[in-house]
């Protein structure tokens, strides 16, 4: 039947009027020009149509339209007819969801007609939105249409695209988009026979993406044929070997994801003097124990590797929290979808963290590909275009932060073609909590046997299906699409609304969040408290109809939380809930029992042994060796004129602006926001770090800043590791903070280092680092993750298997409290007549620096971080910083010191004259070395001259010397040792150097 | 003597500026409480119990659908009687950001105060931004909350705050009515035609804007953004400029003075 004349739906659709910009319109242009370099485009108009799929009468749509839908000023509309094409368009794209995809807008339209029309609509009654591009074209084909709908607009793993020529144009044919979802699939659990042969058994994981190996799968059948195990299940008529939904669940628990079991194995690990070591879980051997060494000292910690994330002492009345996560696999499949789950998967970690903590910050650290990459992507269609995994993964950290409300307060942005298969993309949050909520201690969880398990916020779908087994391989084409999901910030933001108020009512006793293997792990982690529980997964809201039990266990569908709530306090529970428009709904109930027990109506469909389940992982045995490369430095000089290699390395990708993709993203919502990303007159230089008042009473606050430096890893990880340790702490100290008050959050992503003993010797080294430079600088961390497989597959022209894979990388996200915020440095210089001063010491370290990367070498000269000598500065300038004695402060990280005074000059809008002869620097370093040697444990200050003594004299002992004067005239000079001018350049140009690459906001 | 100034800031469904925004009525001296739209939609709280009605910035409901429309339409089908009196009885209203959204359309700033002939809709960037601008304030405006400010910095932080007026005609009124409160301005003062300096292509330039009788304003730019000195991005800077001249460090931020001007008027005239 032709839809159009179905009564049972109908069809709106609103665009702008003739006369009103088009501003979406207008964007679409723009980005096809900019991303796909189309310049046939002469004229865009969008608009939205919503598919409504229950009945309403024509008088019902008028007024659901001309009250709500569409604006009285600047929209105009259609009902069930398509809206007026203007003359000359001659393309139209339509773009919608595919079926089960959040269609946030849909729910929202829902919910509007259901309170204008004051009717209730059933479960079934739906609307879906899609967004309607009309086109005049000059010249363009249908490919070409096509090539925008599938390149710009459009992603067609999750979404539907629709191109119409519109000179064959029939009017009923734009209105039928109605995607159902669900299945009439019978819905029940089935027995999977594992006593079969091994290859069968690698099948069955394959196949399933369960991620298990061998090992693992002949463990797990060998557990049900246990006559012990057999007999009790027999019971609840089960056989001897697991449920579909039982293997699930353990192939969740048991993932990389969520067991880390390569942080936890037992390695042999061979290093560069040949002597053979054996660690017994690099985790527990490095990070660890670390924190443990430092923790004894330092009476700040509350919570550490125990919990969602880690706490810290705020002040006497206040706990801070901190999680950094990553969502590489689901980005680089959908980066919007990713981006945005990730960072709202990350605020669920801060939100389930102890009894709760309230969301204040957001730092989020990516590493993609070159934007301009202008080779042939990999064959397959299967990995996006850098430029558009950035732009996606962008506008998701905007939607998930900006709507949530929750400033994204800093982050960084990192450039190297290795993450051309998957970008990194670390999210990181911070949280508030009391110390003690309801009279208890904030950080403890608690569980009665008998508390009911309540599931708060959205609703299950199939989305995010094998999510994290998924993250735990490498990527490939046949990668699961389900595993990709849409984020739904506005559900999980009245969750979360709720869930504080009805934490600071003391009405549940445990929290936590549904990320990675959904129920069965929120579930099954927390039921270890009270040690067991049962549940009913019929009793799931489900998003449609047609779930697996073992999908309804293991869906990640976002925006849910699971709490213990009392029985008694239940009937206040809920009721808050459906005040809040909240969904929760009670599955069932924790107990003593020892099992993970789950009923599909009425039938026993999992019953698994908690310890089995949570400790019954075969630990890994692995091997690591590391030898360094050498590959030789330059003999000569790689350069003449220094003032354009400057200009080169400002616009360098890891160096040059990244304001034009920041702005979009909300940093000062709350009113917290002190250190801004962006600073200096023009509100356009590049901060060091960000600081924040989280308690608008108090001029207390939280300094955050990352260290990331992954190109350091082409040498040696453990340099990596250590630079990424400095330069977290550098941010810290260079915006006022105090050495003494850091806690970090470790953050590895690393090639699979499975079967390569050499990934696996980087992986040590960096550990090794990691514990050496922590426990020098006494900054523990509190937290941390791990995503071990930061690899894509994918077959080339002739059908042989490539890979790539990101280098080794360590993200270190610092936070340290500042006493006050009112002494917040920033990095611009401020005054004419003031001193520059280059404070730490210059050595001949441009070994994978900037510098050498734009010629193209890696060189061997590392920067190697000297803990005891940067210690003592870091607390002489923490000492000057808190006496108000510097005007600016500024690391000094990659691309050297040349990029610092360039920053520092051209965001002040001063000039600075300076002499590199008066740079501290170790002997025989040419002008070269000392402007692009990228050095740890440095910064550049400048200082009132009135307060030259008083600042030599807190930093005396420690290497600086001033070199310079701020002056008046915008030109950044610098003398080389020569005595001639290395650099002479016009602030102008090396801003406009610095802001071009990415485009100018 | 008069009592405390009584503030209503509104929250729920995707709202998330009120934690500040509260903040700052308590500052500026009110008795300020953070009320649920359901509660205040249930009568559970009654918006004539109170001087102040500010609704503050967010994404409620998450801009689906466009901005604001779907809350105002839960204001209106429920507490229209309601507002129309506390806005008639010459107490005030605030709408920042999506508070501006949703205040608009409920047709508050109408001619006839019920029809909605402005909007605000998309801005010509097509996309969200955070920064800080410049303001230049209408002296002539009637607008109780904008008294005594000249030139003022403040963030914006937005996607959807382009001032589209119906016609040309109810632009002059407007203008004629002193109705448009304060317009984004150059480095020079004057009206900003180009972004970023006005931020999302406004007619009129207009940031901010007021009903005929001035006791309803909506802003675009957050004053709640700079309610304390240290708020601003050139806090660091500004600082060591007034240390160096012996000038007292501030603690307030320009922005607080829109809560003390409400306050002021509201105790003195309201309470």
């Amino acid at each position: 039947m032709d839809s159009f004349l179905d009564a049972n739906q109908s069809f709106i659709q609103v665009g702008f009027r003739q006369a009103s910009t088009d501003a979406l319109g207008e964007k679409m242009k723009k980005d096809a020009f900019e991303d796909l370099g189309t310049t046939g485009i002469q004229d865009v108009k969008t608009a939205k149509m919503y598919s409504i799929d229950f009945a309403l009468s024509n008088e019902q749509l008028e007024q659901v339209t001309s009250k709500i839908l569409a604006d009285p000023v600047n929209e105009t509309y259609s009902i069930n007819t398509q809206l007026e094409i203007p003359d000359g368009f001659d393309w139209m794209i339509r773009v919608g969801f595919k079926p089960g995809v959040t269609d946030n807008e849909g729910k929202t339209a829902l919910l509007a007609i259901k309170d204008l029309l004051k009717i209730e609509a059933d479960k079934k009654s739906k609307v879906y939105t899609s967004t309607l591009y009309m086109l005049k074209t000059k010249d363009m084909k249908e490919k070409d249409i096509e090539n925008i709908a599938s390149n710009l607009l459009a992603n067609k793993l999750i979404q539907y695209i629709k191109v119409t020529d519109l000179k064959d144009w029939d009017k009923k044919s734009g209105l039928e988009y109605m995607p159902r979802a669900g299945s009439n699939d019978p819905v029940l659990a089935k027995e999977i026979n594992l006593q079969v042969s091994d290859s069968q058994l690698t099948d069955i994981s394959r196949k399933g993406t369960l991620s298990l190996n061998l090992k693992e799968m002949k463990l797990i059948a060998d557990h049900f044929t246990d006559p012990a195990v057999f007999e009790e299940r027999s019971k609840l008529g089960l056989g001897k070997n697991p449920t579909d939904v039982e293997l699930e669940v353990l192939a969740q628990t048991w993932s990389e994801h969520c067991k880390h079991k390569i942080f936890n194995a037992n390695v042999e690990y061979t290093g560069p003097d040949g002597k053979t070591q054996e660690i017994n879980s690099i985790f527990n051997t490095y990070i660890k124990k670390s924190t443990d060494i430092i923790g004894s000292e330092k009476d700040f910690l509350v919570s550490v590797f125990s919990d969602n994330a880690g706490i810290v002492k705020f002040d006497d009345t206040y706990n801070i929290a901190m999680k950094v996560e990553t969502h590489n696999s689901p980005s680089a499949k959908d980066p919007y979808g990713g981006a945005i789950t990730g960072v709202n998967g990350c605020h669920r970690d801060i939100m389930g963290v102890g009894i709760g903590a309230k969301l204040i910050g957001t730092t989020d650290v990516l590493c993609f590909a070159d934007p301009f990459y202008d080779k042939p992507l990999p064959p397959g269609n299967k990995v996006l275009h850098p430029r558009r995994i950035m732009k996606g993964v962008m506008k998701g950290i905007e939607d998930a932060g900006n709507k949530t409300g929750v400033p994204t307060v800093n982050g960084a942005m990192i450039f190297d073609n290795c993450f051309l298969g998957k970008p990194l993309v670390y999210c990181g949050t911070l949280g508030l909590i009391s110390k003690t909520v309801a009279g208890k201690p904030s950080e403890d969880k608690s569980i009665n046997v008998g508390d009911k398990i309540v599931m708060v916020g959205g609703k299950i779908g199939k989305d995010g299906i094998h999510g994290a087994t998924f993250s735990s391989e490498t990527l490939t084409e046949a990668s699961p699409s389900s595993a990709v999901q849409i984020g739904d910030p506005i559900t999980q933001k009245k969750a979360y609304d709720f869930l504080l108020k009805a934490r600071d009512l003391g009405l549940y006793n445990a929290i936590t969040d549904n990320g990675a293997g959904g129920l069965s792990s929120s579930v099954g982690e927390i039921a270890e408290i009270s040690g067991g529980c049962i549940f009913h997964l019929d009793r799931a809201p489900l998003k449609y109809e047609g779930l697996q039990p073992w999908e309804i266990l293991i869906s990640e569908s976002q925006e849910r939380m699971t709490v213990s709530v009392p029985v008694e306090k239940l009937d206040e529970f809920t009721a808050l809930a459906k005040e809040h428009e909240v969904e929760a709904t009670v599955l069932g109930e924790f107990n003593a029992s020892g099992k993970m027990h789950a009923l599909y109506d009425g039938k026993t469909v999992s019953l698994l042994d908690m310890e089995f389940l949570h400790n019954g992982v075969p630990k890994m045995h692995l091997k690591a060796r590391w030898q360094p490369t050498k590959r030789g430095e330059p003999a000569d000089a790689l350069e003449t004129d220094f003032g354009t290699a400057l200009k080169k390395l400002l616009s360098a990708l890891n160096i040059c602006s990244k304001e034009k993709f920041v702005r979009p993203l909300d940093h000062e919502v709350q009113g917290g926001s002190v250190g801004k990303p962006f600073v200096g007159v023009e509100n356009d230089g590049p901060a060091d770090a960000a600081v924040l008042r989280p308690v608008l009473d108090s001029f207390e606050g939280i300094i955050v800043s990352n260290g990331i430096i992954p190109q350091y890893s082409l040498i040696d990880t453990y340099h990596m590791s250590a630079n990424a340790i400095d330069e977290a702490i550098r941010g810290v100290i260079a915006v006022g903070g105090d050495l003494d008050e850091i806690a970090f959050n470790d953050n590895f992503c690393w090639p699979s280092p499975l079967e390569d003993e050499k990934k696996m010797g980087d992986l040590v080294r960096a550990n090794q680092a990691l514990f050496d430079y922590t426990v020098a600088f006494g900054t523990p961390c509190i937290s941390g993750k791990d995503s071990m497989t930061i690899d894509t597959v994918f077959s080339d022209e002739n059908g042989n298997l490539q890979k790539v894979s990101g280098i080794p990388t360590l993200l270190i996200s610092a936070m340290a409290k500042m006493k006050d915020i009112r002494l917040a440095v920033t990095m611009d210089a401020k005054v004419e007549g003031d001193l520059v001063y280059v404070i730490g010491k210059t050595k001949n370290e441009l070994g994978a620096s900037e510098y050498y990367k734009m010629h193209g070498l890696v060189g061997d000269n590392v920067p190697r971080v000297d803990a005891q000598t940067a210690k003592k500065l870091y607390n002489a300038l923490s000492d000057a910083t808190s006496k108000s004695l510097v005007a600016s402060l500024h690391d000094c990280s990659q691309g050297g010191l040349a990029v610092t005074l360039a920053e520092t000059a051209f965001s002040g809008g001063l000039g600075i004259e300076s002499d590199l002869a008066m740079v501290p620097a170790a002997s025989f370093l040419t002008d070269e070395q000392v402007l692009f040697s990228e050095s740890a444990g440095r910064f550049v200050a400048t200082v009132d001259p009135k307060n030259r003594y008083e600042f030599e004299d807190a930093l005396a002992g420690n290497c600086f010397a001033c070199i310079g004067r701020v002056v008046e005239t915008p030109v950044l000079k610098v003398k080389g040792l020569n005595g001639n001018d290395a650099i002479c350049e016009s602030l102008s140009d090396l801003k406009r150097a610095w802001q071009s690459t990415l485009g100018a906001v | 003597m008069s009592r405390e100034a009584k503030a209503m800031v509104l929250t729920g469904e995707g709202i998330n500026c009120e934690y500040e925004t509260a903040h700052a009525f308590s500052l500026a001296g009110a008795d300020a409480s953070i009320v649920r739209l359901s509660d205040l939609l249930c009568g559970k709280t009654k918006l004539l119990d109170f001087d102040i009605f500010c609704v503050p910035g967010g994404f409620s409901f998450g801009d689906d659908l466009g901005s604001g429309k779907v809350f105002a339409s839960r204001l209106k089908s429920f507490i229209e009687r309601d507002f129309e009196e506390f806005v008639e009885s010459g107490r005030l209203a605030l709408g920042i950001c999506n508070g501006a959204q949703i205040l608009m359309r409920t047709g508050v700033f109408g001619l006839d105060r019920k029809t909605q002939d402005t909007t605000l809709t998309f801005n010509d960037c097509g996309h969200f931004h955070d920064r800080w601008i410049k303001l230049k304030m209408d002296p002539d405006s009637k607008c109780v909350f904008t008294k005594g400010i000249g030139l003022i910095d403040l963030p914006i932080r937005h996607a959807e705050g382009k001032f589209v007026v119906k016609d040309r005609e109810t632009l002059e009124t407007l203008k004629a009515n002193r109705q448009i409160v304060s317009r984004y301005v150059d480095e020079n003062g004057f009206p900003a035609t180009k972004f970023p300096q006005n931020p999302n292509g406004s007619a009129e330039s207009a940031a901010m804007g007021c009903n005929k009788r001035g006791n309803v304003l909506w802003t675009m730019p957050h004053p709640e953004g700079f309610a304390y000195f240290c708020q601003h991005p050139n806090f660091a800077r500004k600082k060591e400029l007034l240390k160096r001249a012996g000038k007292e460090i501030p603690t307030k931020g320009d922005g607080l003075k829109i809560f003390e001007n409400a306050v002021g008027f509201a105790t003195d005239n309201l309470a």
